[in-house]
């Protein structure tokens, strides 16, 4: 019998979908990174091993791992709250920078002796404010002219870089530690500072989720959110119901920067302490778009994918450790989060195997599946 | 400065980003191909046990923290070529090294990890204070080395190299080798080391050659060879025969290598590469340093604090000079080289001057060998450049 594979949107997932896919496809990650590991000569359950016992296995280690996620998921739904009205913000590597260096401001300029809450708030509202600021020199132009948010959102990164490292290394800033030999930034007071929940786990872990579940309600349960999904689905249509998408453009990429800001603040109050350049420059920006994509700007969804990716990347040494190049590192944790991810593809797609006369049946649901021939 | 800047995990970030953009999740992963020529060093993790000297130091283990490629030709290469040759001087040492470690999160991390496997001493290369200080707290039984910091701790010690001492020789040899009497030096940012080894070299190089003018430009950026190659070409425009540099690209050499000029490396040994342009540069040997700390520990006598060293104590080397290098020329650098090391020749002693006609450092006096790390916020006379606006 001759037949055909066909894709098709899932309607609805069952649980055992939903579960089972996501471990069918780390089980094939594992087993792809398995040949890998032993081809370079690697015990490849002693690299699984190492990971799970560096990123999940018990209460230090899982900390670490939330520690490491805390940025990725704010970065993340600076892109996914972007990616809602299709509009793409690559600027959240920027707009953190700022966020750093407007909080690390006020912490420094405020009086050391006011109280950690009023210090830690205005750090976040200023911070939150300075992202929001330097996102509308990509918002405006793309509100009133409609330039290209990709490109202005991406260039500006670069200016935001050159801005930091000027205030430390080249210049002898406000936030600038006067009396050293390299450069580096003043310590922050202690009540600028983010309060520790347990290990490295710091208060910014909470602010991210926060905002995750603050973001999620806005986006479903108000007006204001679906106008913006409207506008994400069709922008003409939207239009045409007496929606504003350039006031909408403006407010959405200013709360996109403002939480990518708030990702700086969370760093740089939770973990450098100061303003470090080389310690806040780490493309936590860049990665939060990954989160999102894969998260399907979903906020909710947000949160465990930047897990993921947290624990996947805080293994990095530990494999090192125990002998494994960085290279193979590198490859097989791209590998791990690559396939967990496009199994993703098979919770919301199935596909079945038709056979040649039901082809010619026309396809009842309207949007045609990428079809492949085979099977016969 | 090349030393910050090139991380590495952004290489899986910004892979993963453009396989997730292009919405190719078909095709294989080869994430690690940019970075994955090279095959990492085994002699890091083995050494000679058969070295007998009836000692065995296997007990101790020792991870060295590397902000970058190990094989980066540049600074982590320059460390590791150090802890190589601090674990020759212990046989049977437990001495590896973990790659590309960013400071923030990921450096924390790593120094919580070579802790929790048994490390008896941790060496972060790069500026890792703030990253490290507080599990050098957790961890009072293990001890902690790090580049340019200083905060104090019991069980931490930092260290900075006194580059002037190189400097200072490397540009006697250019003072000495150039024709037009204008050398360029393109640096990285205006800070204290970069000002004082450029001083350092100008120093050197008029001693030998009043006539000679050098050239800074300050690029902003530690490591970006499309700029970099600007710099070169303008400064041979303006007349450069003679290049130093301390940014991270190796096209200076290849400008020079075009017009016939003559280049110096930073801390690395470039000379296979453009050989007929390479004149020298200093490099610099951490190993004097960490052995001393690894016999300090084992000997229960570890002391914290800051160290500082050059020539003397054994910090700084030389690669090999090249072709363009006479006899003569060295016989000069030779008797200075031995002066420093005996402190009979003061490199800074005044009077000197800056560009702008001040006596920076008056008759009589000068900058104390343990000062000078935070030197300089001045460029001498003969520097034609300025310090961007501090």
């Amino acid at each position: 019998m001759t037949g055909r594979l066909r894709v098709v949107p899932r309607g609805f997932a069952g649980p055992a979908v939903r579960f089972g896919v996501p471990v069918a496809a780390l089980f094939v990650a594992l087993t792809i990174g398995a040949v890998l590991l032993g081809v370079s000569g690697s015990d490849p359950f002693e690299a699984y091993r190492t990971m799970f016992n560096a990123s999940l296995n018990g209460w230090a280690s899982l900390t670490r791992t939330l520690a490491l996620a805390t940025p990725l998921i704010l970065t993340g739904l600076a892109a996914a709250v972007a990616f809602q009205m299709r509009v793409y913000n690559i600027g959240a590597e920027g707009q953190l920078y700022l966020g750093a260096i407007a909080a690390s401001w006020i912490g420094l300029f405020l009086p050391a002796d006011i109280p950690a809450v009023l210090m830690l708030a205005a750090m976040v509202a200023f911070g939150a404010v300075a992202g929001a600021a330097w996102a509308m020199f990509a918002a405006i132009p793309k509100a009133l002219f409609n330039a290209d948010e990709i490109i202005t959102t991406l260039m500006l990164n670069f200016v935001a870089l050159s801005l930091m490292n000027y205030l430390i290394f080249g210049s002898r800033s406000f936030w600038r530690e006067p009396q050293r030999a390299f450069p580096s930034g003043k310590r922050l007071p202690d009540s600028a500072v983010m309060p520790e929940l347990s290990g490295r786990l710091h208060f910014g872990f909470i602010i991210a989720v926060v905002c995750a579940v603050g973001l999620w309600w806005v986006l479903r349960r108000t007006t204001w959110g679906f106008e913006i999904r409207t506008i994400g689905d069709s922008p003409t249509s939207a239009r045409y119901a007496g929606m504003s998408v350039r006031m909408k453009t403006i407010a959405v990429l200013g709360i996109s920067g403002a939480l990518a800001a708030i990702a700086g603040v969370s760093e740089v109050s939770g973990v450098t302490k100061g303003l470090e350049p080389n310690a806040l420059a780490t493309d936590i920006g860049y990665a939060g778009i990954i989160v999102a994509v894969v998260a399907r700007s979903n906020p909710l969804g947000v949160v465990p994918v930047a897990t993921f990716l947290a624990a996947i990347a805080t293994s990095g040494s530990r494999l090192q450790g125990i002998g494994i190049e960085v290279e193979v590192v590198y490859l097989l944790q791209g590998l791990i989060f690559l396939t967990v991810t496009a199994g993703e593809f098979f919770v919301t797609n199935k596909v079945e195997l038709v056979s040649t006369d039901a082809d010619e049946l026309p396809n009842d649901n309207g949007t045609p599946g990428a079809e492949m021939t085979g099977a016969k | 400065m090349e030393k910050l800047f090139r991380s590495k995990s952004s290489v899986l970030v910004s892979i993963l980003l453009a396989f997730t953009l292009i919405a190719a999740a078909c095709g294989d992963d080869d994430s690690g191909s940019e970075s994955s020529v090279s095959d990492a060093p085994a002699d890091a993790t083995e050494n000679d046990s058969e070295v007998a000297t009836g000692e065995d130091y296997s007990d101790f283990k020792v991870v060295m923290i590397l902000d970058g490629s190990a094989e980066d030709g540049g600074w982590n290469t320059t460390h590791l070529r150090s802890g190589n040759r601090m674990a020759d001087a212990f046989p049977g040492i437990d001495f590896s090294y973990v790659e590309a470690i960013e400071p923030g999160q990921p450096a924390t991390n790593a120094f919580q990890d070579a802790v929790d496997t048994g490390a008896d001493l941790v060496i972060g290369t790069t500026f890792y204070q703030f990253d490290m200080m507080e599990v050098a707290d957790e961890n009072p039984d293990t001890y902690f080395l790090t580049w340019a910091g200083f905060e104090d701790q019991p069980n931490v010690g930092h260290f900075s190299q006194a580059t002037e001492d190189g400097r200072y020789l490397d540009g006697m040899v250019a003072g000495l080798l150039t024709e037009s009497n204008i050398i360029g030096y393109p640096v990285g940012f205006p800070y204290a080391e970069v000002n004082r080894g450029l001083n350092a070299f100008t120093l050197g190089a008029q001693e030998v050659n009043p006539d000679v003018e050098v050239r800074a430009l300050y690029l902003n950026t530690w490591f970006d060879p499309a700029i970099e190659q600007q710099a070169a070409e303008a400064l041979a425009n303006e007349g450069a025969d003679v290049i130093a540099h301390e940014v991270g690209a190796q096209v200076y050499a290849t400008v020079m290598a075009e017009r016939s000029g003559y280049v110096f490396g930073y801390t690395n040994d470039w000379s296979d590469f453009e050989p007929e342009a390479w004149a020298g540069g200093f490099l610099i040997d951490w190993s004097t340093y960490y052995i001393e700390q690894v016999e300090d520990i084992i000997a229960g006598e570890f002391t914290p604090g800051i160290s500082y060293g050059g020539l003397a104590e054994g910090w700084i080397e030389f690669a090999p000079y090249g072709p363009a290098v006479t006899d003569d020329m060295l016989e000069l650098v030779e008797e200075r080289k031995q002066q420093i090391i005996d402190g009979t020749f003061d490199m800074f002693a005044g009077p000197i001057f800056d560009n702008q006609g001040n006596e920076v450092i008056v008759e009589g006096e000068t900058i104390p060998f343990a000062e000078r790390d935070f030197c300089c916020d001045f460029l001498v006379e003969g520097i034609i450049g300025e310090i961007p606006a501090t």
